[in-house]
């Protein structure tokens, strides 16, 4: 069950930080401004 | 006697004066058909589909297909099943010796009609009230219906209630109460009232639907007004929403499943001459602790073989006096051993013949010169079986019962001879009480006959705690006494039918108890206990009163029996976490776009596709498998355990995709492959975990619903109203689906910890356990 719940945690952050890389990816190629990507994440909190 | 001729029968006939208030074991054809057709969920779903029609977008309305091809399959099955089981009643029939135009014919209960002369031997089953018009000393047990067990003299003009046996001698009487108007039908209804007969698991699936309802009309109304006034969305998008939201709240393919599972049980235990009456009977089996046995019929096959003459008197002749005394009407089981060791003669003039009864536990035969009697010794001389030891000592180790033939002469009664006769026991009688000792199930023997026998039958049969053997007069009158003693005997002998129902009712306090009988004296308990199991050999009040009816009269059929109550319940519990997840994923989506008035994630079709590949395709075949594991209690909890991690991880990763596609202003449509494709991984990830360990076959399931579910997201995406599959989609599924393997551990760990904590509540323990 320790192994199990150990490989488990290994891949989900394995995951994590390819989510991470895929939104980096997302931020370079579609050239979105990190003070932009702010504002409309706070929007949204804020909106909802 | 010519009782009635053919024209006054054909008149009875014609104005409806006949007995055809038949037991019904399963509904008319019709009736199948509209309560399968006229469901609350069919009604939803028609009006659901009718919304979307008036959107335009027909390949939305494929989810109706689900309902319909589900509606055929249950109804098919459950007519199926009707077939058989009808089939199985009417050879398990007993048949009426009348007397019409003057000659006896044999015809069906429901063929009787008013007036007509039945012929009543020993051990048949009184169908119908009547009345004696002659009597050849005839005595009846009317212990269904009085509750008194001793058997009753009855003479001419006296009158006999359905329901009684016929336990010695012969009679003709009239029938004068025909179908409903007979005592027997309004007990049968009676019983029937007395036990909630609705399956378990349909219960635990009706209580999850009825919350589901509960829900569906408030989260449906606000998710239409969040999708079309807030979300900026047509009014056709805003009800393709709205029905997704609601469709993938009901688990509709569960309770098809289920109902489906339990048929098939039905059917296979029909083809094994088992007739299922009601449906939970086959779960209650599956997770049954006690059973309890009546001895006679069940452990022994009822059938006699006389073993060894003692005679104590040498100068008398053993075979002439039991010769004469056999009595050509009379044929229990006692009577057939003794008819085929000794051979009938006529040789002495019978003055008077007074039939064996349980209750004087003797008969009597008065000849022109001396008087004999052959039964029970204590209940003849009234002397003790211990004086004469050094006879019978090897016989009664050996279980064998003993008749007694004592002569009275002078008004003194003479022992003459012992007659040892032997229950011959089923040859698969110790497999089957092996099988349960296994499966740690208890047995327990609860019989009118007398403890010791019942005690040297089962040492026979090398069963444990033969020794721990209790007689009806030794049990306490207190219920609470009996409850305290009643787990630790085995043997419960010489016990009235009323004792019977207490002994059941005090082990039902801390077991689930089943009951195996056949007699008259078994009715009562077999109401009481969790599931009655009736012999078809056995009375049909014994049957009416039972769940489950063995026709073959065979308890080695048990184990198959448990077997297949097993295979449901394990495998409905398995599956039904595939069908809660949809809900758990559905509701809470539906909250996250009322309380963020955004467009509802899923369109009907997509769910239909994910409904049909990832649950109901390998649900179908996972329910029929075999899995005969036993049954533990919790079956919300565990079901709840596989559905709610993986619905919360379904809702985590639409909730990140919002965000990512708000953030990116990238088109939420583009993004509806990546939440169908993860959905669908999710789902795949529940079903391998639940078809772990993995064989051949499973691992074919596996894989074949993986490819069809993406051949078709790749092939279809038009259908499926989807974007095709590019880099960044591909890159969001896998990086998403990673992390996913850990999401759901940890809200597993969360889910196991609060269930703990419950746990130690006694008031949640009740409720969830």
């Amino acid at each position: 069950m320790e192994k199990k719940t150990s490989i488990s945690r290994i891949i989900g952050i394995i995951g994590i930080f390819a989510l991470l890389i895929v939104i980096l990816i997302m931020v370079i190629v579609y050239k979105v401004k990190y003070e932009d990507m702010m504002i409309t994440f706070f929007k949204f909190l804020a909106y909802n | 006697m010519n009782g009635l001729t053919r024209q006054e029968v054909e008149y009875r006939y014609n104005n409806g004066l006949v007995n055809n208030d038949k037991v019904k074991y399963t509904r008319s054809i019709k009736t199948i058909v509209i309560s399968n057709l006229l469901t609350l969920f069919n009604l939803l779903n028609i009006i659901l589909a009718i919304l979307v029609l008036t959107t335009g977008s027909i390949q939305n309305v494929l989810f109706v297909n689900t309902i319909l091809f589900n509606t055929i399959i249950a109804i098919i099955q459950e007519i199926k099943a009707k077939h058989i089981l009808d089939k199985l009643a009417i050879s398990n029939q007993d048949l009426v010796t009348v007397i019409r135009d003057g000659k006896e014919e044999e015809i069906k209960p429901q063929e009787l009609v008013l007036d007509d002369i039945m012929v009543l031997h020993s051990g048949d089953d009184v169908v119908v009230d009547a009345v004696i018009v002659k009597s050849s000393s005839c005595e009846v047990d009317e212990s269904v219906v009085t509750g008194e067990s001793d058997a009753l003299l009855k003479k001419k003009d006296d009158s006999l209630l359905s329901g009684s046996i016929i336990v010695s001698g012969k009679c003709y009487a009239k029938v004068t109460n025909i179908g409903k108007d007979n005592y027997a039908s309004s007990l049968i209804k009676e019983a029937s009232v007395i036990k909630d007969d609705s399956s378990y698991l349909k219960k635990v699936i009706n209580q999850i639907l009825k919350f589901v309802t509960f829900l569906i009309v408030p989260t449906g109304i606000l998710l239409f007004i969040s999708q079309y006034f807030y979300s900026n969305q047509t009014y056709s998008e805003a009800i393709l929403s709205t029905v997704a939201g609601i469709i993938g709240m009901i688990p509709e393919g569960l309770v098809l499943l289920t109902s489906v599972a339990l048929t098939v049980g039905v059917i296979k235990m029909a083809r094994k001459k088992v007739v299922i009456q009601k449906l939970h009977g086959i779960e209650v089996l599956s997770c049954v602790d006690v059973l309890c046995l009546d001895k006679t019929g069940t452990i022994t096959d009822g059938t006699m073989e006389v073993v060894d003459v003692i005679a104590i008197d040498k100068k008398s002749d053993i075979e002439e006096i039991i010769g004469n005394m056999l009595d050509e009407s009379s044929n229990n089981a006692t009577d057939i051993a003794l008819k085929k060791h000794f051979k009938q003669k006529n040789n002495y003039e019978v003055v008077e013949r007074i039939p064996f009864s349980s209750s004087r536990k003797y008969s009597k035969v008065v000849f022109k010169n001396k008087t004999y009697y052959l039964g029970a010794l204590e209940y003849i001389t009234k002397e003790k079986i211990t004086k004469y030891d050094s006879y019978l000592l090897t016989y009664l180790e050996k279980g064998y019962r003993i008749l007694t033939l004592a002569e009275e002469s002078t008004n003194k009664i003479k022992v003459i001879a012992f007659i040892a006769i032997k229950d011959n026991v089923r040859k698969n009688a110790k497999d089957t009480l092996n099988y349960f000792k296994e499966q740690e199930v208890n047995i327990k023997i609860i019989s009118g006959d007398d403890p010791l026998t019942v005690s040297s039958i089962l040492r026979q049969l090398d069963f444990e705690n033969y020794d721990k053997y209790i007689s009806g007069t030794a049990l306490p009158q207190d219920f609470e006494e009996l409850k305290k003693i009643v787990n630790d005997y085995t043997i419960f002998g010489r016990v009235t039918p009323y004792q019977k129902q207490s002994i059941i009712k005090a082990l039902k306090e801390n077991s689930t108890v089943a009951m195996i009988g056949d007699g008259v004296n078994d009715i009562l308990a077999l109401k009481e206990a969790d599931c009655g199991i009736a012999l078809a050999s056995g009375i049909s009040a014994a049957r009416s009163a039972s769940d489950v009816v063995l026709t073959t009269a065979d308890f080695g059929v048990l184990p198959s029996i448990v077997n297949e109550g097993r295979r449901v319940v394990n495998n409905i519990e398995k599956v039904a976490s595939l069908y809660l997840v949809k809900t758990t994923y559905s509701f809470i989506l539906s909250i996250l776009s009322i309380v963020i008035s955004h467009e509802y994630p899923f369109y009907p079709i997509q769910l239909s596709l994910i409904s049909s590949i990832c649950v109901g395709l390998p649900s179908f075949f996972l329910a029929l498998e075999p899995n005969y594991k036993k049954v533990t209690s919790g079956f919300i909890i565990k079901v709840f355990r596989n559905a709610l991690p993986s619905g919360i991880c379904v809702f985590v990763n639409i909730f990140l995709l919002i965000m990512i596609c708000t953030i990116f202003h990238k088109d939420f449509e583009k993004f509806r492959l990546i939440i169908v494709a993860l959905t669908g991984l999710i789902n795949m990830r529940l079903l391998y975990n639940i078809c772990k360990p993995l064989n051949l076959r499973r691992e074919i399931l596996l894989c074949f619903c993986i490819i069809v579910f993406f051949e078709l997201l790749i092939l279809l995406p038009d259908l499926f109203l989807v974007s095709r599959f590019n880099i960044l989609a591909i890159l969001l599924i896998l990086s998403l689906a990673f992390m996913d393997i850990y999401i759901i551990e940890f809200f597993e760990d969360i889910y196991d910890k609060i269930m703990e904590k419950l746990m130690r509540r006694n008031k949640w323990k009740k409720r969830l356990v």
